[in-house]
């Protein structure tokens, strides 16, 4: 797939976990791991992204005697998932065209 | 590995970044490696499982560090950089026109693209306006106007979400470009 493409996905599907209930890093991972492969190296960034663009708030819990990163989803990250959605109802437009020409060769 | 060598080593690997980053990356990595135990792995399985370090630190590395620090060097420049740096000036200013005009090119066609979409929404609602306060007694023009100003809005409105859609791709490529060539410049580096 597209590096582009699934980075983009990767940005809505984390962001759709954390619009369901305030996660971590690991437990992130364990929702998406159904849906789709990801790994911890590559959801750093993505989280870092997130939160640089406001999508995305951090705030740290104790728990078993050490500090636990969670996440939670930001105006901003709502309305990005939105507009992934928007967009993907005219990829699916465009997809529909392109098919059609291919099918019509 | 345990968790301790594994941090102290990708530790080494980052130690280029700013602290503050350093021990986010790092904090980040402890978390997961103690939340894999809490979920029953041994410590040895908790690291091996995170992948490649020497990947996990060039992932971090490039997101971190900004496009000038990988093109402007890290050591004071010695003579012979200097006299090779007046010598190929104009290369070097050849090369930033080029990547200047090219981005420009790129911003103008994004922008050239709203624009039209925008002139067709605007020619549609004159139009509409002036078939409706229009003077001329022919009412088969006034009725040919409207139709044409609500085409030229519907294709204003329709073409909107698709010329959305290649702007966010071209801006994506660009962004893709430019880590391909932060990946060049910081294995050259390494």
């Amino acid at each position: 797939m597209d590096v582009q493409l699934k980075r983009g996905l990767l940005e809505a599907c984390v962001l759709t976990v954390l619009s369901k209930e305030d996660s971590y890093g690991y437990k992130i991972i364990k929702d998406l791991s159904e849906h789709i492969k990801v790994t911890e190296s590559t959801l750093y960034p993505i989280l870092k992204r997130l939160e640089t663009q406001n999508c995305v708030s951090v705030y740290s819990i104790e728990h078993n005697g050490r500090l636990r990163k969670y996440y939670t989803i930001e105006q901003q990250g709502k309305d990005k998932i939105q507009d992934f959605l928007d967009d993907w109802a005219s990829l699916l437009t465009l997809h529909k065209f392109v098919q059609e020409g291919a099918n019509s060769e | 590995m345990n968790k301790l060598e594994y941090l102290s080593e990708l530790g080494a690997k980052l130690r280029t970044l700013p602290r503050s980053e350093l021990n986010k990356v790092l904090s980040y990595y402890s978390e997961i490696i103690d939340d894999r135990m809490e979920d029953g792995m041994s410590e040895v399985h908790a690291v091996c499982g995170l992948g490649d370090i020497d990947e996990i630190a060039q992932e971090a590395i490039l997101e971190a560090t900004p496009f000038s620090n990988l093109i402007i060097p890290s050591r004071s420049l010695s003579t012979v950089d200097i006299l090779l740096l007046v010598m190929s000036t104009p290369l070097i200013i050849a090369l930033f026109t080029l990547i200047l005009v090219f981005y420009a090119g790129i911003w103008l066609s994004i922008i050239g693209l709203f624009l039209l979409d925008l002139s067709f929404i605007l020619v549609g609602i004159t139009g509409i306006i002036a078939s409706i306060v229009d003077f001329s007694e022919n009412s088969a023009i006034q009725i040919l106007m409207f139709i044409v100003s609500l085409i030229a809005i519907g294709i204003g409105i329709f073409a909107y979400s698709p010329i959305k859609v290649l702007s966010q791709k071209i801006v994506g490529l660009t962004t893709w470009f430019m880590r391909k060539i932060k990946l060049r410049l910081f294995r050259k580096r390494v």
